[in-house]
């Protein structure tokens, strides 16, 4: 490669560019094993009780958590690439990137503690909770 | 013609409106927007199935409402989005490396990316 004549405003080009294809290899090893996974259960091949042992295993949630670190890394740099490419207006540009990257950080808090806290928690939708009512909590 | 003032305006990069629409030009295009999808997709799905993993009512729910003819569609849209960006981001990967760069690999990797993405769609479509 030629050496770089101008590094840009930021000098972060290359790290972005680096990081993406990092967890891009990253996803590679763990995003078609999940999916995998998730058709299995699609087609009823894997029960909710095997799920239940493969996920909140230890060792699953390890893998969960370097697969949520790594996506959200590709998403960012993504997001990051496609939004500088394609909108020119520089402010608006600067502020929809701090709100993704919020989003990101809360999203992915959330997500983090889905997988380590052992809880049973619901979809908040009203159909559910009156199932939970009907069923009782099983 | 470069004029002075030309010179002065940064290059917008993605001439979408100025190059010839070519093959490896909308595989480029196409892994951005799969990118898109997937990022309102995949989220949704791993949030799913922690959900699934988590409540056996969860679990139930889910599964019935992933069935539904919607949730087949998500299913399916999701499948091949990601099988497309996966194969190209491995195309893309080859690229970095320095594999294939010459305009005839590039248009046959493209087709290839293509013909697969397609092949396995027709299969989900059927299976699903």
């Amino acid at each position: 490669m030629n050496k770089e004549h101008d590094l840009g405003a930021a000098h972060t080009g290359f790290h972005d560019w680096y990081w993406q294809r990092i967890s891009a290899v990253a996803l590679l090893l763990f995003l078609p094993a999940l999916f995998g996974i998730f058709l299995a259960v699609y087609f009823g091949k894997v029960n909710y009780f095997t799920l239940n042992q493969w996920l909140t295993h230890p060792s699953g949630k390890i893998l969960c958590s370097i697969l949520l670190l790594s996506l959200a890394m590709h998403l960012w740099t993504g997001l990051k690439v496609i939004i500088e490419d394609y909108i020119h207006f520089a402010a608006g540009r600067v502020i929809l990137l701090n709100l993704i990257l919020l989003l990101l950080i809360f999203i992915g808090g959330y997500a983090a503690y889905v997988i380590w806290a052992e809880v049973s928690y619901n979809f908040l939708c009203v159909a559910c909770t009156h199932l939970s009512m009907v069923w009782g909590e099983i | 013609m470069r004029t002075s003032t030309h010179q002065h305006t940064p290059p917008i990069s993605p001439r979408l409106s100025i190059y010839r629409w070519r093959l490896t030009m909308l595989s480029s295009i196409c892994h951005r927007a799969s990118g898109m999808l997937l990022l309102l997709l995949i989220p949704a799905l791993i949030w799913l199935l922690l959900t699934m993993s988590h409540n056996m009512v969860d679990f139930v729910y889910a599964m019935t409402w992933l069935h539904s003819p919607l949730g087949k569609l998500l299913v399916w849209l999701t499948c091949t989005s990601l099988l497309y960006h996966i194969l190209n981001g491995i195309r893309f990967l080859c690229l970095d490396m320095g594999y294939g760069e010459s305009r005839v690999m590039m248009r046959l990797s493209a087709k290839l990316v293509w013909l697969a993405t397609l092949a396995l769609a027709i299969v989900l479509a059927v299976a699903l």
